[in-house]
């Protein structure tokens, strides 16, 4: 059960990071028309 | 003491600068798309590996995708590191039979070598398989060491873009160069070719390198030593006032640990990662047998982040750019050194009192072989790169001599920094003094001949704040929660350095660890190993975003009214901007921790 939590929080780490970046792209000027 | 402390230092810059010089060089051309176009030999090693991955590593990708690439390479990682230490027990190459590693303390060692931390929850020789220590650790080292320059050579390429290339729709508009074509590059023909000669003369030099388990051998003297009794349940046995209670026991027998040492020291330093073989880390004789392997540990730590600032300058053609980087972090680097240096030189009033002290200094917690001035140069230089090994004990520094290792960390490891990491973090600065600069004389901010923007001040922001906040937020949780604080060893201000030397050392991706907190505790591992996480790709992801949006601009070569970015002026400009926004942060939390401490301990020595 707890390496299956485990596996999940790295996922979540990546999904987090992975977040940021849209994040990041969205708040971008370029591209608006 | 201070003549060998500054003619120490001084042989030291010589041999780096001699060494970093010539390394900057090729890192430069190892990042130039021409890499490899004329020779033989390169192309006749990478190609099948490009042929077995299907990548081109001439086609580039925009900044998304050469972060998607990144951070799913790091996450898968972590995964694999984590499950090798989960089925350790049933793997091959595990000599002393060592079981699974628990849960907890495998994630958090699967984030912490993954995102170049090495922060070791673990005593390594008791408990990782020399598989997992290979497989898992080593190869990690060398990854996340890649993955750092990666990203600098991602911002140097955004930087040095001269916008030529830009029309929109075109191809190569916005294009910050290849990950894996630079992961593979890095690894290959820069970290691989210098570890394999570096563990041979460590080798020579008296480390181990061995797959073996322990020798039991017989000492020449009988040792007696006090050990706390244990119940049949292996729990400490305690007397009517809660006191362990110790038994007095002889031996004659030693055990020797075995194991591939070498191979994974040399990438330990290299790569800025810090984490040891063993609990000792560097301060144990089969990592750092000699004066001369621990002046070359010391050498390798700064080499690369030298280099690479170096690289820098060569690459956005105008090389007093990367000497006045370099300038601003040696200034700091040696203010840190003397300030550690005459702190530790300075006994300690109560062991003074005792009748104990010694005009050698503060000798407490430091290894015999090495002595005040290379612990104190260890320490600062380990500090200031994000590398995180160490070579006596840093809870046992005097508290101003403990709160250089400790500032350094907390700075954001720009002096020097990590294997790239410490050049784009020093590029946030760098951007930043200029725009501040900007707003106060009233000229357009511009770096390199791009003006820096809304969207980029807005990445900034995001990589200089999100470290302090997560470093700050999780300390004032430990000492809030019974689980925080349950695992100070010492407490008062020293245990407050000590909590916040956690957080610190593992957000900023240091690794070191202040000793005397016990972190290998569910609390610890789950918190620190997001700390890690956050403030590794927390500050990658802004900084190729930045990365992408200046590739885009177009590079303006005049020269009329924009501020000089080198020279002694700039030098001074960018360590103010890196002491008022790092340093400012963290003044209530320090003047609490090691202020407080050092004051405690001197005003109760005076009375």
């Amino acid at each position: 059960m707890d390496d299956l939590v485990m596996v999940v929080l790295i996922g979540v780490l990546f999904l987090a990071a992975w977040g940021l970046t849209r994040f990041c792209e969205r708040l971008s000027d370029r591209g608006r028309p | 003491m201070q003549t060998q402390f500054w003619l120490t230092l001084l042989v030291f810059a010589l041999v780096l600068l001699a060494l970093a010089w010539p390394l900057s060089g090729w890192l430069a051309h190892l990042a130039s798309p021409q890499f490899g176009q004329g020779s033989r030999f390169v192309q006749a090693v990478e190609r099948p590996l490009w042929r077995l991955s299907g990548i081109d590593p001439s086609s580039g990708q925009r900044w998304p995708k050469y972060a998607l690439a990144l951070l799913a390479f790091n996450a898968l990682g972590a995964l694999v590191v984590y499950v090798l230490q989960r089925v350790q027990v049933w793997l091959p190459l595990n000599p002393a039979g060592f079981a699974a590693v628990e849960q907890g303390s495998a994630f958090d060692t699967a984030v912490s070598f993954v995102t170049n931390t090495n922060w070791q929850g673990y005593t390594g020789e008791q408990t990782m398989a020399h598989l997992t220590q290979m497989l898992g650790l080593t190869v990690q080292n060398f990854l996340s060491a890649a993955t750092g320059l990666s990203v600098a050579f991602a911002i140097t390429r955004g930087l040095m873009r001269r916008g030529q290339e830009d029309a929109k729709g075109s191809a190569q508009a916005g294009v910050i160069g290849n990950f894996w074509a630079d992961l593979v590059r890095i690894t290959l023909w820069v970290l691989l070719p210098i570890c394999i000669v570096y563990s041979l003369v460590l080798v020579q030099q008296g480390s181990i390198q061995n797959l073996k388990g322990f020798a039991e051998v017989t000492t020449l003297e009988t040792t007696a030593y006090d050990a706390p009794k244990t119940d049949a349940a292996g729990q400490p046995v305690l007397d009517a006032q809660g006191k362990p209670v110790t038994e007095h026991l002889t031996t004659h027998t030693q055990q020797i640990p075995g194991g591939p040492v070498a191979s994974q020291e040399a990438i330990k330093m290299l790569g800025t990662n810090g984490g040891g073989f063993f609990n000792a880390n560097s301060a144990h004789p089969f990592e750092n047998p000699t004066a001369l392997t621990n002046f070359l540990q010391m050498l390798s730590i700064l080499v690369l982040p030298s280099a690479i600032v170096l690289a820098f300058g060569r690459m956005v053609g105008d090389t007093r750019q990367g000497w006045t980087i370099l300038a601003a972090m040696a200034v700091v680097m040696v203010a840190f050194m003397a300030v550690a240096f005459y702190a530790e030189m300075t006994p300690n009033p109560q062991l003074t009192a005792a009748g104990v002290g010694t005009d050698l200094g503060n000798f407490e917690g430091k290894e015999t072989r090495f002595g005040v001035v290379a612990s104190t140069l260890f320490a600062a230089i380990t500090t200031g790169t994000s590398c995180g090994a160490v070579n006596a004990m840093h809870d046992s520094f005097m508290p101003l001599g403990g709160a250089v290792p400790l500032s350094l960390i907390l700075l954001g490891e720009v002096i020097f920094g990590g294997v790239g990491t410490g050049l784009y973090t020093m590029l946030v600065y760098v951007l930043t003094a200029v725009f501040i600069a900007g707003l106060m004389i009233g000229r357009t901010p511009e770096y390199l001949g791009k003006r820096i923007e809304s969207y980029d001040m807005k990445m900034l922001s995001i990589a200089i704040l999100l470290t302090p906040i997560v470093v700050l937020s999780g300390a004032a949780l430990s000492v809030a929660l019974e689980a925080g604080r349950a695992a100070i060893s010492n407490p008062g201000p020293h245990g407050l350095s000590q909590i916040l030397y956690a957080w610190g050392s593992s957000t900023n991706n240091n690794g070191s660890a202040f000793a005397g907190v016990s972190v290998n505790t569910r609390f610890y591992n789950l918190g620190l190993a997001v700390a890690m996480w956050i403030g590794r790709f927390g500050t990658i992801v802004p900084v190729l975003a930045l990365a992408g949006n200046m590739a885009l601009k177009k590079r303006s070569e005049s020269l009329i009214g924009k501020m000089p970015t080198h020279g002694p002026l700039f030098v001074g400009l960018l360590i103010g901007t890196i002491f008022l926004v790092g340093a400012l942060t963290y003044v209530p939390a320090l003047a609490l921790g090691p202020v407080a401490e050092h004051l405690q301990l001197f005003v109760k020595a005076a009375k």
